[in-house]
């Protein structure tokens, strides 16, 4: 079966061989289907921004090969192949102000679309639809600078939006806004991911956002170590801890209550997973 | 201490008036053309009829005239500066001393050239200002490139040029944000920018420049990066969302352009200069 | 050194287009070795009431009073203020200029005028307060550090001024939980063992729960709400409204106590926590 992205023996080296090389990625191994929703988690300097670079041809394997939609990033030395690749899968990064183009919304949401050549109509028509689907078509007239950090954030996903990818990489997209910004941001990929059938690779060292998608992959030491549903992942604490990451608190108390003896089930996330939970557990007390 | 408070020039004023609806290359060309009557004017009698058509163009605009005129004031020192030396240096045959004091005189034909090029900037700088509060960035970056695609057959890279411009003007908030942070956390580590003489002062904009400039090459590699992944190879192959059409208005603003710039070139023509 | 705020109003861009208010009738006091969490989602003003405690911003209307000298007034020496008041911002490494990291540290002491042997006392000083060690880290290059240790150079630069009360503006905003851990760890022993006020001004709530004794809630430049940590904590409805996530542990046991079980809500970490749903559960039957 053909996968949406593959990384087949994916190591990466900065600098060069002879000289303090940096070992960034280590033989990874990493397949993701169409319409996946998965948050790729670690600490920094795990060597996760060097693996989402890998994603659309902005770095190249030093050994082994990525292939989107079977299309071998490595082989693009034809720009016509990663202007492809880069068509398909769209790129979101950490500082919204370091990634806008144009100082209008609408104009840099454009920006993309225009760089690929379509016609007027086209462009304003997707122009239009990835700001209504983000809800900042009210916004499209608005200056960039006059926006929040959050806000800044939707602007840039739209963008990428606009160029109907299969695929959108967001390289740690949350770490400079406020709960209120990540909020809005984490709602909307989902809305993405659900409706649009698109799939997110959400990149951060946030446990408390990587437990809101369906599959979880922990990086350290520019290895994958676990990979699976948050459940699975989040159960294994003491690895975790030993990543320095931390636990969710749901997470956390179900832990420490089943270490007490509590008959608590195993895999909780959330809040209100935990609270159901101790209801049962007391009204069978 | 807000820096970006006294910046007019590159801000856009959102509005929809008769001014702002403009197409951008009437503008552009517009205010290219002003300027560049403005560049003959050599009476007191024409500056006066062109700051009347700017005034007309502020109220136009609704643009709060405190604030078009606010823009003015960091340059006050300069011109001041400008004046004294006009004033005190031409001494072409033939003019009066009206002033002196020490080694230093006064000429009627220095205080006359003086005033006017001190107008003459003033109004150079009020025209760019009352373009670029009625015309947004992309408005603008569009109108030039528009303006010198027909440049492009021989070599000019419209495209790649505009985009420059769009970029360079997107960065100048970030960028006059940034500076102020940077001011004021150096300010909270004890550096008074308000005192010590000339040199004192610009050898404490050392450590706000250099923070400044290593960010700025720091945002520029990231931007390189986010536009290479959205698909930006060069000008060639792109498409526009947006399309440029002159509509009635524009015809009726190259009408008053047109009228003013006769009744502007007769004052010039007519009126002696004053030295 | 304590401040007090009074009347205080803040108007950015004041008599342009753009002009907005910022905040509205602040009124505030902070004493002596206070250890205070000054929370707000973004825009919300409380960056620039911090700029206030330190000169940063002189109020036109309004007055701010450090240790009684009111910053409006001309007599004032704002320098000194700034030396007494010590405020970091949020990315402060962004403010690092010199090369090294004892050059840098050294950038305030050498504005004050002190004495070379003085400087170097001082930077030794500031940076063992922040865990950087002397030996280690003086002559490092600044652009080899890590984020963490960027942001502990930064407070240690900032600590070389011997401030009596230090502001630290979203002083964890992009560090992974480790480096948060640290930093948080730094800022607690300058409070604890450094007897310094602190103030921390941040929007993520669950920084702040473990850590400060009073919390100030701004909203759209108004304090909304100024009391004991615990107590403002608990109030979680509020939180919610102006967009900020209230600590999780106190998120829970509110779902418990909606769910009719007794506990009580003030709780700031995870032992409390447990000890309270331990408590709950040995209880006999469900009242």
């Amino acid at each position: 079966m053909e996968y949406l992205i593959d990384f087949r023996n994916v190591s990466f080296t900065y600098g060069s061989a002879t000289e303090n090389p940096v070992h960034a990625l280590k033989e990874i191994n990493l397949r993701i289907k169409e319409g996946e929703f998965i948050a790729v988690i670690g600490p920094n300097g795990s060597g996760k921004s060097t693996l989402a670079r890998h994603f659309n041809g902005l770095l190249t394997p030093t050994s082994g090969e990525v292939l989107v939609h079977g299309l071998s990033t490595t082989n693009s030395n034809q720009e016509k192949q990663l202007i492809e690749i880069r068509k398909r899968v769209g790129m979101v990064f950490q500082n919204p102000d370091n990634q806008l183009v144009s100082s209008i919304v609408e104009e840099d949401v454009a920006f993309g679309p225009e760089n690929l050549g379509i016609p007027q109509a086209e462009i304003r028509r997707r122009v239009n639809h990835a700001l209504a689907t983000l809800n900042i078509f009210k916004y499209r007239r608005e200056s960039i600078c006059h926006l929040s950090e959050g806000q800044k954030q939707l602007v840039a996903i739209a963008g990428v939006l606009a160029m109907k990818p299969d695929c959108i990489v967001l390289d740690e997209p949350t770490a400079l806004l406020d709960p209120f910004g990540r909020k809005q941001v984490l709602e909307s990929l989902k809305k993405l991911n659900r409706d649009e059938g698109i799939a997110i690779i959400f990149i951060t060292h946030f446990m408390s956002e990587a437990v809101y998608f369906d599959r979880v992959a922990v990086m350290d030491c520019g290895e994958i170590k676990m990979d699976g549903p948050p459940g699975d992942i989040f159960s294994q604490s003491s690895l975790i801890k030993e990543v320095g990451l931390d636990i969710p608190v749901a997470a956390q108390l179900a832990d420490e209550l089943i270490q007490r003896g509590f008959p608590v089930a195993p895999g909780i996330l959330h809040v209100e997973e935990l609270v159901s939970n101790l209801c049962q557990l007391k009204s069978k007390i | 201490m807000e820096l970006t408070k006294n910046l007019t020039l590159g801000i856009y004023l959102p509005g929809k008036t008769a001014l702002h609806c403009l197409d951008p290359r009437t503008k552009i060309a517009g205010a290219a053309g002003l300027i560049g009557l403005l560049l003959f004017t050599n009476n007191y009698t024409a500056y006066a009829f062109f700051a009347a058509f700017a005034f007309g163009l502020i109220l136009t605009a609704k643009i709060p005239l405190g604030y078009a005129l606010r823009g003015l004031k960091p340059m006050l020192p300069f011109l001041a500066m400008m004046w004294l030396f006009q004033v005190f240096l031409q001494k072409p045959p033939g003019s009066k001393v009206i002033f002196s004091w020490w080694i230093l005189e006064a000429t009627d034909a220095g205080f006359h050239i003086g005033t006017l090029m001190s107008i003459r900037v003033l109004l150079l700088f009020l025209m760019t200002t009352i373009l670029t509060l009625t015309t947004s960035t992309v408005e603008l970056t569009d109108g030039t490139e528009a303006l010198l695609r027909p440049l492009q057959k021989i070599g000019m890279p419209a495209q790649e040029l505009a985009l420059t411009m769009v970029i360079a003007l997107r960065f100048v908030p970030t960028l006059a944000e940034e500076a102020e942070k940077i001011i004021k956390a150096q300010t909270a580590r004890g550096v008074d920018f308000k005192q010590g003489n000339f040199i004192q002062k610009m050898l404490k904009l050392f450590p706000v420049l250099l923070p400044l400039f290593v960010n700025a090459f720091k945002r520029a590699d990231e931007l390189i990066t986010a536009m290479e992944s959205r698909c930006y190879t060069g000008g060639t192959g792109r498409t526009k969302m947006k399309v440029l059409r002159m509509g009635k208005n524009d015809y009726y603003a190259w009408g008053v352009f047109l009228a003013f710039a006769a009744m502007q070139i007769t004052l010039i023509l007519t009126i002696a200069p004053p030295c | 050194m304590p401040i007090e705020v009074e009347n205080l109003n803040h108007t950015y861009k004041e008599g342009t287009p753009f002009a907005r208010q910022a905040l509205f009738d602040i009124n505030l006091k902070i004493d002596d070795g206070e250890f205070v969490g000054l929370i707000g989602p973004s825009q919300s003003g409380k960056s620039t009431l911090g700029q206030y405690f330190n000169a940063l911003y002189i109020p036109k209307s309004g007055r701010v009073l450090i240790d009684g000298r009111d910053t409006a007034d001309r007599n004032t020496d704002l320098v000194q203020i700034r030396f007494d008041v010590g405020y970091v911002f949020q990315n402060p490494e962004h403010q690092l200029f010199k090369t090294t990291v004892g050059e840098d540290i050294a950038f305030g002491p050498t504005c004050q005028r002190c004495s070379p042997e003085e400087i170097r006392k001082r930077v030794r000083e500031a940076m063992a307060l922040v865990g950087l060690d002397y030996d280690t880290f003086f002559k490092r290059d600044i652009f080899a550090l890590s984020g963490g240790q960027k942001r502990r150079a930064a407070i240690a630069g900032v600590l070389a001024c011997q401030p009596k009360v230090l502001i630290l503006d979203g002083i964890t905003a992009g560090l992974d939980p480790r480096g948060r851990k640290e930093i948080l760890n730094v800022v607690k022993n300058l409070h604890q063992e450094g007897k310094m006020t602190v103030i921390l001004i941040s929007h993520s709530m669950d920084d702040v729960a473990r850590l400060v004794e009073r919390i100030i809630i701004m909203d759209q430049g108004r304090i909304i709400d100024d009391g004991p940590t615990r107590e403002v904590l608990t109030k979680i409805g509020q939180l919610q409204q102006i967009g900020l996530e209230p600590p999780q542990v106190i998120e829970v046991m509110q779902r418990l106590r909606e769910n009719g079980f007794t506990v009580t809500t003030g709780v700031l970490n995870i032992h409390e926590a447990i000890s309270e749903i331990v408590k709950m559960l040995n209880m006999p039957g469900r009242e």
